[in-house]
């Protein structure tokens, strides 16, 4: 088992003409909440998916576990795009089915009880959900798993404050001591209590990467306010 | 995991096929009954034959029960290639991509299911066609006789054909199958390719699909240009080209059947492997 669990260096995405990550080095342990942060177009969800293996770098090197994304590491990690990925026809019972075929690491207890705590049947359909229902149906089934790293894109953003609650209570709850969280957002006050560290990002380039605590302590300020400072938009 | 991915998309097809099944059935087995032969009770057969409105009712009902079985074979047809088509769109190129490119198996195992289910499936729905065809010819002619037919119709054809031997309908069928599944992945390597751009995909992968089959058709005048070049080969070009079907010898059609499945094959790999080249380092989900 590597030690740091998220390792990339020089890794570089370009569409077109435009550099959506640019030369990124990082490295992230385990056990860890990360938070991803950075205002929209920042290479955010860019480099989520990278790592999930949807994306190819366009040079530079991405390590999950030590490994280069395939089959190994799509095994390790569960992903929580910023959409609904679930066919419209598919019922709760058909999904819980569909993840236990095909992750070896699925809990079906513990997806059974997070439906029945959210009042959602196993013979409901996803078409007849409403939208926050589905985000959580989606979310409760990431976090059935036992994955090594929950990669969760904008888990909180377009939902009302309780079902955020619920979001970051599902997340905290719910995640393995040796498992590491990655969770994009630029709603930084909501998480900001629930981080371990932080990476900014800005024009697909890492701005800082430190823990929580660090930074409050080095800028004495809450990290909201810090994100506002360094993402000001000049008029 | 390949079988798995089989098993869901054989579910999600068949989810969409079933109901017309049942319609075509349906509609078959209406036919069946409404055909003059299979009604015995005599009063009914008077009563069509000789009272004029009693038998113009029935001839009306006649023809818009076979209009409508036409109507929902072509709507089989139809939907079962538009069917095939979404799927591998929907399941693989719009937010369903994020889920099925997220699971622990290759690409290739994706693009491998959806076109085995999707072969599958078309041979079901045909099958279905087939089935529908001698239930609603049952009601006129028995079913016993026209199988007892099949074999004078064989000898029929090995008397314009007598290089054709009846395992060679095993060839041939194979021959179709690799061609279909060709033409399947041909479809699935012009959706693909259209994917890539930002806009008029749908324009784009239809061209992608004609250039294909342009290109194919040059490739297969050409081979067959570039073999006549050789001594080896020249005779047996010659002899495709030049000899009429009809005094062709079985050694001529078991040569020709292996060209045709041997160039099948290298379209369906062609297709296949392109196809998984785009989607393993090109995949554009936005």
């Amino acid at each position: 088992m590597n030690s740091d669990l998220i390792n990339c260096r020089n890794l570089t995405k370009i569409y077109g003409a435009k550099k959506a990550l640019d030369h990124v080095d990082l490295s992230v342990g385990r056990g860890r909440i990360v938070g991803l942060l950075g205002p929209n177009g920042s290479g955010k969800t860019t480099f989520i998916k990278l790592l999930c293996g949807l994306l190819q770098p366009t040079f530079g090197s991405l390590e999950v576990d030590g490994h280069a994304p395939g089959i190994h590491t799509k095994s390790l990690i569960s992903y929580l795009p910023d959409r609904m990925y679930f066919a419209d026809w598919m019922k709760i019972s058909d999904l819980t089915e569909f993840f236990a075929d095909f992750y070896a690491d699925f809990d079906q207890t513990k997806a059974k009880e997070m439906f029945a705590a959210l009042g959602i049947g196993s013979q409901d359909r996803i078409k007849t959900m409403s939208k926050g229902t589905k985000e959580k149906a989606q979310l409760a089934l990431i976090m059935s798993r036992k994955a090594e790293l929950y990669l969760l894109d904008e888990p909180i953003g377009g939902v009302d404050p309780a079902a955020r609650d619920f979001i970051l209570n599902t997340i905290l709850n719910n995640y393995s001591e040796n498992s590491t969280v990655l969770l994009s957002t630029h709603l930084i006050s909501d998480i900001e209590e629930v981080l371990d560290e932080v990476i900014f990002l800005k024009n697909g380039r890492v701005l800082c990467h430190d823990t929580v605590e660090s930074i409050r302590e080095k800028e004495g300020k809450p990290l909201d306010q810090f994100f506002r400072e360094i993402f000001v938009y000049s008029a | 995991m390949f079988r798995k991915l089989c098993k869901y998309e054989l579910r999600l097809l068949a989810r969409a096929l079933v109901p017309i099944y049942l319609a075509l059935a349906g509609v078959a087995v209406v036919n069946t009954f409404i055909s003059y032969d299979s009604i015995s009770d005599e009063y009914l057969r008077y009563a069509i034959d000789h009272i004029g409105i009693f038998g113009g009712l029935f001839s009306v009902l006649q023809n818009v029960s076979i209009f409508l079985y036409f109507g929902v074979v072509v709507a089989l047809g139809v939907l079962t290639l538009i069917f095939v088509i979404q799927r591998f769109y929907k399941g693989l190129l719009s937010d369903e991509g994020y889920l099925m490119f997220t699971l622990p198996v290759e690409p290739w195992q994706l693009i491998a299911a959806k076109g085995t289910a999707a072969f599958a499936m078309i041979l079901a729905s045909l099958l279905v066609a087939i089935l529908s065809g001698l239930l609603v010819m049952s009601g006129t002619v028995n079913p016993i006789e026209l199988f007892s037919a099949l074999p004078y119709a064989f000898s029929e054809i090995t008397k314009i054909y007598p290089a054709i031997r009846p395992i060679d309908f095993v060839g041939i069928y194979l021959i179709l199958a690799v061609a279909g599944l060709a033409v399947l992945y041909q479809i699935y390597f012009a959706i693909a390719l259209g994917h890539l751009f930002g806009k008029h995909r749908i324009m784009i992968s239809l061209l992608a699909f004609i250039a294909a089959s342009a290109i194919l058709r040059a490739s297969w005048d050409f081979g067959w240009e570039f073999l006549s070049n050789f001594s080896v080969s020249r005779k047996f070009v010659r002899m495709i080209i030049d000899l009429p079907i009809e005094q062709w010898s079985s050694s001529l059609l078991h040569l020709f059947m292996l060209v045709l499945l041997v160039s099948q094959l290298c379209k369906l790999a062609l297709f296949f492997f392109g196809t998984e080249r785009i989607l393993s380092k090109k995949l554009n989900l936005e």
